[in-house]
């Protein structure tokens, strides 16, 4: 039977499914992670048809952001069924598992989307391989294995970071820090960006901190 | 360096010592340690669930070949219909449409009909369109039947005088105008004569064989039963007869008075309107029958027993208001005494209820 599929996309299913089925339960997609990987691979023998010179993934970042992709429409999918059927029946929106697992995708996303680049490569190849293979994945990331660990450990101290903002802030007060703290950007580009005067950004990133510290003394 | 210049220093040794992630690494099997998965559920990845099966790779192969066979498939079917031109082929994708799945549960011949028929999501114009083309086609069939029935009244017009005394016969051929009519709903056999009709039967006519209905009825003596073919058929025969009075179960009348007693329309479905058009203007008045069934010139066509003295001259019609849905117009040509049966008929028929139905 797996001589029938593409040889290239054979050998890549025997090497990394397993990793993508894990990477599948870890974005929240446990009750369908074979239907996920399943779908990344008929989009991927599509794509070896209708291109023949391009080539499939192989780093774990690359895998992490194939799966993460078909976690997105999925997800987007199910939101969408979820918004319809509630307003059909003009109920509260249901608290299951899948619903929890929904929400934890939508803040790894808010996270990983605002982490420095090389952040979130150095953890998103991290989570999808486990932190067994940190010296396999320090290979793909062209590191030594001291240079990955001291990455990923402030990779894990922002993610930290940006995980109490989205916790504890207010949409916008946590976009404001996130912006501040790990955008990249001076105060006067961001101040640019969103329209807004030095002072007024100096006192809303202000009232930002005070809340987040108060809440943090409250969880405390 | 030696051992013998510095007896203390002994041999080389190598200390390892681990670190805290190495230990941290080693307490969980390689997964992070409760620090890590710690870490894991605050950003939102979630914990991995059991180790898939040891086929999990073949079955995931097996997966796509079936997939991708159906894909194919279906692309097939698609492409072979674009290239044969075909504009009425069933999309499958719009056949699965939830909209109109779900809406009539069956085989698949009636979601596809539910497609091209009435489903919901279909726009507006094209049903009109399709309301306009049923309009346009029941004109047509109108005019076919307007422009057959004035040949043949043209026709009476000369061939009346010198069939007169022949005509009484073709009364008789007129019940197998509707047949689908005469089984249907056989009617009360009480006729009352028509005494104005300036053509009578004449005495010498044969009386018909009653067990068995030739297709076209020879003449009855009067008073005669028609022979009802099913005791299905006779019991709602009597039903009928028993329903209503005898004298409105046969009006007999000329135009004039059936003004004055106008047939209702909502309340006719199960009533016979007898209308001879052709030679009333030569020959004789029109008169207005009220009967079980069928709108119509004859009596004959509904199977009705009549005397032979009522019975009227002309050419067959009828519209036939029988069903709730089907209205149809039927016309025969007359022939005198003698001459082979009527073969030559049109008949239209229009589903009204249908077509306003899809309004």
């Amino acid at each position: 039977m797996m001589n029938d599929l593409h040889p290239l996309l054979a050998a890549h299913l025997q090497r990394h499914a397993r990793m993508l089925y894990r990477v599948a339960c870890g974005l929240g997609r446990r009750s369908d992670g074979e239907d996920v990987v399943q779908t990344l691979y008929a989009r991927w023998w599509r794509r070896l048809r209708d291109e023949p010179g391009w080539t499939l993934p192989e780093t774990h970042a690359e895998l992490f952001l194939s799966v993460r992709r078909v976690v997105m429409d999925v997800a987007a999918k199910e939101k969408r069924d979820r918004v319809r059927d509630e307003s059909a029946a003009g109920g509260a929106p249901q608290a299951d598992s899948a619903e929890e697992s929904l929400h934890a995708f939508e803040r790894l996303q808010w996270i990983v989307g605002r982490l420095p680049a090389p952040f979130a490569q150095a953890l998103t190849a991290s989570l999808s391989a486990g932190r067994r293979d940190d010296a396999a994945v320090a290979r793909e990331l062209g590191l030594t294995v001291a240079a990955f660990t001291a990455r990923l450990f402030k990779a894990r101290r922002a993610a930290e970071e940006l995980a109490s903002y989205y916790e504890l802030l207010p949409l916008d007060q946590a976009r404001l820090m996130a912006e501040l703290r790990y955008g990249g950007k001076t105060r006067a580009q961001v101040a640019h960006e969103l329209g807004l005067l030095p002072d007024e950004l100096a006192e809303r990133a202000r009232r930002a901190v005070d809340v987040l510290e108060k809440r943090r003394r409250a969880a405390s | 360096m030696s051992s013998t210049r510095f007896p203390m220093a002994g041999g080389r040794r190598l200390v390892l010592v681990r670190g805290g992630l190495d230990d941290a690494h080693r307490d969980d099997g390689g997964d992070g340690g409760a620090d890590w998965q710690d870490f894991c559920r605050r950003i939102g990845w979630q914990p991995p669930g059991p180790a898939p099966a040891d086929d999990f790779e073949e079955r995931l192969g097996e997966r796509l070949l079936v997939a991708a066979s159906g894909a194919r498939v279906s692309g097939a079917r698609a492409s072979g219909a674009r290239a044969s031109g075909a504009d009425n082929v069933v999309r499958i994708d719009v056949a699965r449409r939830p909209a109109i799945a779900p809406a009539r549960e069956g085989r698949a011949g009636e979601v596809s009909e539910a497609d091209f028929g009435h489903g919901d999501a279909e726009p507006a114009p094209s049903r009109w369109g399709r309301l306009g083309f049923a309009v346009a086609m029941t004109l047509a069939v109108a005019a076919v039947a307007c422009f057959v029935v004035a040949k043949l009244v043209s026709s009476n017009l000369q061939t009346s005088a010198a069939s007169l005394p022949e005509l009484s016969a073709h009364a008789d051929r007129q019940s197998a105008v509707a047949p689908s009519v005469d089984r249907a709903l056989p009617v009360s056999p009480s006729v009352a004569p028509d005494v104005r009709s300036p053509h009578v039967e004449e005495p010498t006519a044969k009386p018909a064989p009653s067990a068995r209905p030739p297709r076209f009825a020879r003449p009855r003596p009067p008073g005669a039963r028609v022979a009802i073919r099913s005791a299905e058929a006779a019991q709602e025969g009597r039903a009928l007869a028993a329903r209503r009075p005898a004298e409105s179960d046969l009006a007999t009348t000329d135009l004039v008075k059936s003004e004055d007693r106008p047939v209702a329309w909502g309340t006719v479905a199960r009533d016979r309107v007898v209308v001879p058009v052709a030679d009333s203007v030569a020959l004789a008045p029109a008169p207005v029958r009220v009967s079980a069934g069928v709108w119509s010139n004859r009596g004959g066509a509904t199977g009705a027993t009549e005397p032979e003295q009522a019975r009227t001259v002309g050419p067959s019609w009828s519209l036939s208001p029988a069903n709730a849905r089907w209205f149809g117009a039927t016309v025969t040509p007359p022939l005198p005494r003698g001459v082979a049966p009527a073969s030559v008929g049109v008949m239209a028929q229009l589903d009204l209820g249908k077509a306003l139905g899809r309004l």
